[in-house]
């Protein structure tokens, strides 16, 4: 059974995950030295690029499932899709934050209209979409098969989306940011790929633990749950 | 393949019969837009250097909320009334049966709009030229707002709240028709091709017309369910 494997994993993964931030976040601060062009702003990024890979990774994964469950009729896909969506909303909120704080000083404003921070506001409205309309209709098969749709039209949307994106911004203008392509210091990579691993972590842990709650509330009338340890009390 | 095609036919001719005895809910899009469209310069200020540069994108905005003000109509009524269920159970393909009803919400609400649309460009005090290119965008991207928009209305049928939901998921759908539409409205007034722009708004109706049906016809399959 699902629910008390999930029950083991959490721990695990969410020991883990604190484990890899806290080594992450030494490294990124206390290691890693200033960039020479952007000076101590640049370790936002150590938040930054992990949420926006997680937001954009998360939406595929959460489609997956929800096609998963829409052919198959799994009820456990479509479960894991619905935990799936706040915590992708989550982190693409997360990366338009950081992205925000780190913009201010670095280009002197807030918000520009570049095609990747485009993009990634439209993947936040996707996934609040997603779980509006989940969370709008009563009947939980029905809202399970709706998202599912909605996920799958969203993710066949998702790459016409940003190419739009991307060539109405260099229609009009020139882009004026650019990623430029220098080339990492290694401590720098290092500290990113362990805060991209304990993001995936977070994510694993909190995903396992909502689905977990997922399958109680859907199955509160059967007797295995009725008969488990923690609900008996 | 006739027998298709005359069921197609039937259930456009329907639709239009029936928004015909209604015509009130066809002239308040018509009017919304209108309004929307005249509200920008009382907001933004009457220079008509600045008005000319909105005029696209503020027509195509328009436009946009005005087609998700009427989808709401779009499977709502046959719902209440039980004809969807029959069109469901009938033997005939439900994708066509959707492809009819979203082609007649076009010609109902996006239609008008792309028709209305020089006078309002002069009031922007566009060139005539530019007036020509924006409604050419229109009159190739108001039928896949109808199309995509038919999803949205599908998977929100009968729920309460259901008109802010479906703006809610079809708006962010809809950018790359915004996009391409406003795109190629800009590149024409600078003096740039814009036959690119409304070569990708073709392929994006080219593939709005393959696909959407059928997602939608599962949408209702299972909202009815």
């Amino acid at each position: 059974m699902f629910y008390p494997l999930a029950g083991k994993l959490v721990p695990w993964f969410a020991v883990s995950s604190a484990i890899l931030f806290a080594v992450g976040m030494y490294l990124g601060f206390f290691v890693a030295p200033t960039d020479a062009t952007q000076g101590e702003f640049y370790r936002i990024i150590y938040i930054h690029v992990p949420a926006s890979i997680l937001s954009m990774f998360l939406y595929l994964v959460m489609a997956g499932y929800a096609a998963l469950g829409l052919i198959f009729n799994t009820r456990l896909s479509s479960m894991m899709a619905s935990a799936l969506a706040p915590t992708g909303a989550l982190f693409a909120f997360i990366a338009l934050w950081t992205g925000a704080l780190w913009g201010k000083p670095m280009w002197g404003t807030w918000w520009v209209w570049d095609a990747r921070l485009t993009s990634e506001l439209i993947l936040l409205f996707l996934y609040l979409g997603f779980i509006s309309l989940h969370a709008s209709i009563d009947d939980p098969r029905r809202a399970d098969r709706a998202s599912a749709l909605l996920a799958i039209v969203g993710s066949v949307n998702v790459p016409i989306i940003y190419f739009s994106v991307k060539w109405w911004n260099t229609l009009h203008q020139g882009s004026t940011i650019k990623f430029t392509g220098t080339s990492m210091q290694v401590t720098m990579q290092h500290a990113m790929f362990t805060m991209l691993a304990a993001c995936w972590l977070y994510a694993v842990a909190v995903v396992l633990s909502r689905v977990r709650s997922i399958i109680l509330e859907r199955e509160r009338h059967t007797k295995w749950v009725a008969e488990l340890p923690e609900v008996a009390l | 393949m006739n027998k298709i095609l005359w069921l197609f036919f039937v259930v456009v001719r329907r639709d239009l019969i029936l928004a015909m005895r209604r015509r009130a809910d066809v002239l308040t899009t018509l009017i919304f837009f209108v309004m929307v469209v005249s509200l920008f310069p009382l907001g933004v200020g009457p220079e008509p250097e600045m008005l000319r540069k909105m005029a696209p994108g503020v027509l195509w905005v328009s436009a946009l909320l005005a087609s998700m003000l009427s989808l709401g109509r779009l499977f709502s009524a046959d719902h209440l009334d039980g004809t969807l269920e029959q069109m469901l159970l009938a033997p005939q393909p439900l994708s066509v049966v959707v492809l009819g009803k979203m082609v007649a919400h076009w010609m109902v609400s996006g239609l008008p709009l792309v028709l209305m649309t020089p006078v309002l460009g002069l009031q922007f005090d566009m060139p005539l030229e530019a007036v020509g290119v924006l409604m050419l965008s229109l009159l190739l991207g108001t039928p896949v707002l109808s199309m995509i928009g038919a999803i949205g209305a599908a998977l929100t049928l009968g729920l309460r709240g259901g008109g802010v939901l479906l703006s809610l998921l079809v708006l962010p759908l809809c950018i790359p028709v915004l996009i391409f539409g406003t795109g190629a409205v800009g590149a024409a007034t600078s003096g740039m091709g814009f036959s690119s722009h409304l070569s990708l708004l073709g392929a994006l109706l080219v593939l709005a017309v393959a696909f959407t049906p059928w997602v939608a016809a599962q949408a209702l399959r299972i909202s009815m369910e």
